[in-house]
């Protein structure tokens, strides 16, 4: 146990140090603070009103979870990074010959994914608050907590998105070709794999289970059910109107994600155990 | 003696390439071991495999009688190959992070920095240092935890004249300390001042092992001239006291046991009814003894 505290200490020393990693985390954090700052400022163009509602409470949730996993693919590139450095700089080869096992050099690279996911459910979490409080016409404690929950998917997202770029990082070596597949496979690969694929399979393909945990929030019902009040009217929504797919319940995406992280778990294990480096 | 290490018949095979085949050895605590052989001979693969940073295709080894991989490796300081750090790393976090990986004490990385002289570039960042730098700084590295055992492949690498002294002292000073030491090299020259026992690879097989000066002794050597050479030819075959070596312009080449001397053979040649017109002593050095046995000839 002490031994894999050392193991973890090192980690953050090399990961907090790295230049790379201050850049994209600071970029991580301004990119999704400057869109859900000047997201709000829009008027719907046929509604004609604000997108306020949409960062109130409750709505703030969905819609933060929402715009946070747009960058979760920075977190994912981010770990292939990570990992990568360690093949360029044949780092993992200096740590075993130093003592380190091949499953502690996994561990620590998990730790390090987790603490990332944490921190950006951290992000969205005070965000959330700040913006909530903002843009809330009336604060109640139910408005508050009652869709938190959706912001806690995101971190096990943020966390399958690392584990994904970690499986391709250590298949591919370089970062390189590691990165420019990676970002293939979210898009052509895998929509056109689907293609071939009746709906009730293609849903449970891993970027689709991965993107449906934070699903658009149905924006159109939100601003609509603001105007109730002033004409009487039912509310329109994305969904009644087809524009939205139907999909898995956010229940079962969780579920069936953390099966695909045990997957890349273990496939990268596979990987790391049987690897000469 | 305590064995320390335990090499049982390994191979590893990269596609059709056999790189270490069926290679068996034992070191034993206190041995001071040059693994020596050509480029390509095998020497990395084998330490890699028993530093457990490749998986070998068969057969076993054990350190400290029965231990293999992370357990062994924090007991040992190792260098393979080139210098491996972190580039944007300064020079004393990238020390600790091998002392955190070890399980050592911090505390030690001023020390191994004086030793190779490098404690004023201790805030330097890795990749301003000189190749030379950086070998020393890996040099370092192995040193840090006071590890009972060193395996060290070509330490000398990329370092001026002075620092291949300095970096030899180092090696010999621990080695004065008891520790056992293997050390890869295709120089022979850098073994045979360093080690005392020697393994010789060739192909990925060990082709002769024992003490340095057993195996590679600078024996006399002689240059015979005769109007008949193919008489003279025959004749040595049959003096036990000489080792026909080939044939250079015209002339034999001759290799003698220790303590026969060039006049008792000239003697002997004499008693056997040949006078010889050249006998010239060669002297043999042990660079050409080792390319002898790993089968590369050199004219000598």
């Amino acid at each position: 146990m002490n031994s894999m505290k050392k193991i973890l200490k090192l980690e953050f020393i090399k990961t907090l140090n790295y230049p790379g990693f201050k850049t994209i985390i600071i970029l991580h954090a301004a990119l999704f603070v400057l869109v859900v700052t000047i997201a709000p400022q829009f008027k719907h163009p046929m509604l004609k009103m604000g997108l306020e509602k949409l960062v109130s409470f409750p709505y703030v949730w969905a819609t933060f979870s929402w715009v946070g996993s747009w960058f979760n693919i920075l977190l994912g590139i981010l770990a292939i990074i990570l990992v990568g450095n360690e093949h360029q700089f044949r780092m993992f080869r200096k740590q075993i010959l130093d003592g380190v096992s091949r499953s502690q050099l996994l561990y620590a690279k998990m730790v390090v994914m987790l603490t990332l996911a944490l921190y950006a459910l951290a992000l969205i979490l005070l965000s959330g608050i700040v913006f909530g409080i903002i843009y809330s016409e009336s604060i109640s404690f139910s408005g508050i907590f009652d869709k938190m929950p959706l912001v806690f998917v995101l971190f096990i997202q943020s966390f399958a998105y690392m584990m994904l770029g970690m499986l391709f990082a250590f298949i591919f070596k370089s970062n390189a070709i590691s990165i420019v597949t990676y970002i293939l496979f979210f898009f052509p690969v895998e929509p056109i794999l689907r293609a071939f694929f009746p709906d009730s399979i293609d849903k449970f393909f891993p970027v689709k289970i991965i993107s449906n945990l934070t699903p658009l929030p149905d924006f159109l019902e939100i601003v609509s059910k603001s105007m109730i009040q002033v004409n009487g009217k039912a509310p329109a929504s994305l969904h009644s109107m087809g524009l939205l797919p139907d999909s898995l319940s956010v229940l079962v995406s969780t579920l069936v994600c953390i099966g695909y992280i045990v997957v890349f778990y273990y496939a990268t294990k596979l990987i790391v155990d049987r690897r000469n480096f | 003696m305590e064995t320390i290490l335990n090499v049982n018949s390994i191979s590893k095979v990269f596609g059709s390439i056999t790189a270490v085949d069926r290679l068996s050895f034992s070191v034993h605590r206190g041995d001071v071991v040059g693994v020596l052989g050509p480029n390509g001979s095998g020497k990395t693969t084998t330490l890699s495999i028993i530093l457990s940073v490749i998986n070998a295709s068969s057969g076993d080894f054990s350190w400290f009688n029965g231990l293999k991989g992370e357990v062994a490796n924090r007991r040992i300081g190792s260098l393979l190959e080139v210098p491996y750090f972190y580039p944007y790393l300064n020079l004393e976090r990238n020390l600790m992070i091998t002392a955190l990986a070890r399980g050592a004490g911090e505390n030690d990385i001023p020390r191994v920095l004086d030793e190779v002289g490098l404690l004023k570039r201790s805030k330097s960042a890795f990749y301003t240092l000189s190749l030379g730098m950086k070998q020393r700084l890996a040099i370092a590295s192995t040193l840090i935890g006071d590890p009972e055992v060193l395996v060290l492949d070509e330490p000398t690498n990329g370092l001026d004249p002075e620092g291949i002294a300095e970096v030899r002292d180092i090696i010999k000073n621990q080695a004065l300390k008891g520790k056992t030491i293997i050390m890869a090299s295709h120089i022979l020259d850098e073994v045979e001042k360093v080690c005392p026992n020697v393994i010789i690879l060739k192909k990925g097989k060990c082709i002769a092992s024992g003490k340095v000066a057993e195996l590679l002794s600078e024996k006399q050597v002689v240059l015979i001239e005769s109007d008949d050479i193919e008489i003279l030819t025959i004749q040595l075959g049959q003096n036990s006291n000489c080792k026909l070596l080939g044939r250079e312009n015209g002339k034999l080449l001759v290799e003698l046991k220790d303590n026969y001397s060039p006049s008792a053979l000239n003697n002997w040649l004499f008693s056997c009814g040949i006078s010889v017109n050249r006998l010239e002593p060669r002297h043999r050095t042990l660079e050409s003894q080792f390319l002898e046995l790993v089968g590369k000839p050199e004219n000598i």
